[in-house]
């Protein structure tokens, strides 16, 4: 094999895998939130994953269920993961809760993308207010004992404001998504 | 699920988990809620998507996954490529010394070949006269657009975001995409056309925000942070910032959103923003020159007016096009006109003073200007943009210096003896945030189409602020053209126009001709 032949070939295996990995990150990267329920644990599994992923790429039998191969390998970093957790007794759901999450996450994910699609309209609808404390939590990852501090209002009542936040945007997600009926 | 407090204290325990602050206790109790019902189970499953998403959803813009991937991949893609060359030994020695001398020994490859197309979340797909601050980005139509604050000079521009919804940029604008539906502005013009699959779109802003429902609007967003939103058709729901209810719009109403939170309603002005690019060359550009003639055609300055709309100097009341008819008016004074933004008012210079001459409020707020000669209160029909004249029945067109006026390319201001016009200049500064009209640069004089009928010495007055501050006089029979270039400070606030005839105007076919406010950039 020549030189150009070896680099076309490392190109157009990069051009398989960026076009998998474009189209199952965001059902990735919601389960591996579910079942880490945190945001910065999750950046860093799903960059480990991606990684681990490129190198056994050539591992992956074309034909086969990308999105499955990719959950087994974020499954597994996950369990890594929880693991040094409870070395550091980092409080969490217990291991049989996640594992229950992880099969029922199986059930939604053929629906990440409509999900997100319908989440972006029903932020639209915030009133500004919440749209500002969904930013400052989530945008600019304030930390929610600052956010109190800032406006002088107790922890709890901005955890039971952005609870209810949430509350009502996963409403107006099943809305959307019912009213918009079953996709084919 | 039932809805209640065991839903609030759920969401509450979740949104903790979420933010990894949460006690052992919570934890438990959160568990016990969560227990072995698959409802419960669903509804944590859903709500830790909902948090995802609004993790990802949030940060989107700044992760494009494509480049975010071959960034985390960078490491990994430099390594060396394994290249299993097969040589026979008799040409070992031959291939080893070219690859030395090629500098292979050892080589990296990298996959990004700056080939692939940067993923965009919108693209300008029209452009008039465009100036961007950033000189890397072209003035082109195809220049993508990402996540960055940008700075439209001046021009219109047409961007097509990744949703579908089309939006019009006009200079001077700073605004940003925040993702593929939904902008920041920070100051200047935007008219947007939201088609149905991109429903939802969102307009932020300082003092609120716009979310649309399958409409067309048009917003501004002046220096102190003023939102002005216009719905052309459907409707909109307007939050302000500082907390009140949202309010809901329909097609032909407005609201304008000040920094206390205060709301005016009214209605649309279909005329204040473009809906569409011109389709051919106009002397007029968004952010630096403003088309006085087209603001008289009910226009905002930038080519949305009527060509041959008028407006009666007498009463204020507008005038549908050029009849050729000689009016009097027994009335004296300014009249304001409420329906027109940028223009304060109009007036008849008539009345005798004991000097001979005719004092004329010239403003609003009463400013008065006592040089200009008696009149006899008659006028030509009104104030029109464009330039077209009346003699038996006959149209003709204006024409200064041997060019003809009256077009986009080249726009007239009629002002047929006796009239006067007051422009307001600080609304039209008010609404080209990041610029003031520097001058007021004009031509004027007698159509020379005019011919013989042109018998009588008439005047052309420019005053700022009541000042005058520009005079130019045409002998009967005489067609000189003057050339007007009159400075302005970001102070000023009216302009005014006048032409006069001490006795009948007939054949006075005045007019100014590219009427224009430069603009200059207010250093802010």
């Amino acid at each position: 094999m020549t030189l150009i032949e070896a680099t076309e070939k490392v190109d157009q295996r990069y051009g398989t895998f960026e076009r998998h990995f474009l189209e199952c990150r965001k059902a990735l990267y919601a389960f591996i939130f579910a079942l880490t329920s945190n945001a910065a644990d999750t950046e860093d599994i799903f960059q480990e994953a991606s990684v681990i992923m490129w190198r056994k790429f050539d591992r992956f039998k074309p034909g086969t269920n990308f999105r499955a191969w990719a959950k087994q390998i974020a499954r597994n970093l996950i369990m890594d993961h929880r693991k040094r957790k409870r070395r550091q007794k980092v409080t969490g759901l217990d291991d049989s809760t996640v594992e229950l999450l992880a099969f029922r996450h199986e059930a939604i994910q053929n629906e990440i993308e409509d999900r997100l699609d319908a989440l972006k309209r029903c932020v639209g609808k915030l009133s500004f207010r919440d749209r500002s404390l969904v930013d400052q939590a989530y945008k600019r990852g304030e930390p929610v004992k600052n956010i109190a501090k800032e406006t002088n209002v107790s922890v709890q009542r901005i955890y039971r404001r952005l609870g209810t936040i949430q509350g009502t945007l996963l409403r107006c997600v099943k809305r959307t998504l019912s009213e918009r009926g079953p996709q084919s | 699920m039932s809805d209640g407090p065991k839903t609030a204290e759920l969401d509450t325990l979740l949104m903790q988990l979420v933010s990894g602050d949460i006690s052992q206790d919570e934890v438990k109790r959160l568990q016990n809620a969560i227990g072995q019902d698959s409802k419960h189970l669903d509804y944590c499953r859903d709500f830790m998507m909902v948090s995802c998403g609004l993790e990802r959803l949030l940060h989107e813009q700044d992760q494009q996954a494509s480049v975010w991937l071959k960034e985390t991949l960078k490491g990994e893609l430099e390594k060396p490529v394994a290249v299993r060359v097969r040589i026979p030994w008799k040409q070992a020695v031959t291939a080893l010394a070219a690859m030395v001398l090629m500098g292979l020994a050892v080589t990296y490859v990298t996959v990004n070949r700056g080939g692939r197309a940067k993923s965009h979340l919108g693209e300008v797909i029209n452009g008039l006269s465009l100036k961007w601050a950033d000189p890397t980005l072209s003035s082109k139509k195809g220049t993508g657009l990402g996540t960055e604050q940008r700075y439209l000079i001046q021009g219109l521009a047409e961007i097509k975001l990744a949703s579908g919804t089309h939006i019009i940029v006009q200079g001077p604008c700073r605004f940003s995409l925040e993702n593929d539906n939904q902008i920041y502005l920070t100051s200047g013009t935007v008219t947007a056309k939201v088609p149905e699959k991109a429903r939802g779109f969102v307009l932020r802003a300082q003092q609120g925000s716009v979310v649309d429902y399958g409409t067309e609007f048009g917003v501004l967003v002046r220096a102190d942070g003023t939102l002005e939103t216009h719905v052309f058709s459907g409707t909109v729901q307007v939050t302000s910032g500082v907390g009140s209810d949202a309010i809901t719009l329909d097609a032909g109403s407005s609201v304008v959103l000040t920094k206390t939170g205060a709301s005016r309603l009214g209605q649309t002005d279909n005329q204040r923003f473009a809906r569409s690019l011109p389709s051919g060359q106009t002397h007029a550009c968004p952010g630096s020159r403003l088309d006085l003639a087209d603001v008289v055609g009910g226009g905002n300055g930038y080519g949305t007016g009527r060509l041959g709309q008028g407006i009666d100097p007498a009463n204020g009341r507008p005038l549908a096009g050029i009849q050729g008819k000689r009016r009097h008016t027994r009335r004296e004074g300014f009249v304001p006109l409420e329906d027109h933004r940028y223009i304060d008012g109009v007036f008849v210079p008539t009345g005798v003073t004991s000097l001979g001459r005719s004092q004329v409020a010239v403003s609003s707020t009463g400013l008065m200007f006592d040089r200009v000669p008696a009149t006899d209160g008659s006028y030509y029909d009104g104030i029109f943009n464009g330039a077209q004249f009346a003699s038996q029945g006959q149209a003709r067109p204006g024409k200064l210096n041997g060019e003809f006026y009256g077009t986009p390319e080249r726009p007239a201001l009629s002002l047929h003896p006796n009239a006067g016009i007051t422009f307001d200049l600080h609304a039209i500064n008010g609404d080209n945030p990041g610029v003031f009209a520097k001058s007021f640069r004009a031509l004027c004089g007698i159509s020379e189409t005019a011919g013989s009928t042109h018998r009588q010495t008439t005047d052309f007055w420019v005053l700022v602020d009541g000042e005058l501050r520009y005079h130019h006089q045409c002998l009967p029979g005489e067609f000189s053209t003057g050339l007007i270039n009159v400075r302005l400070d970001s102070s000023a606030r009216f302009l005014t126009l006048i032409t006069t005839c001490a006795s009948d105007p007939t054949g006075s076919w005045g007019f100014f001709g590219n009427p224009t406010l430069e603009f200059s950039p207010t250093g802010r």
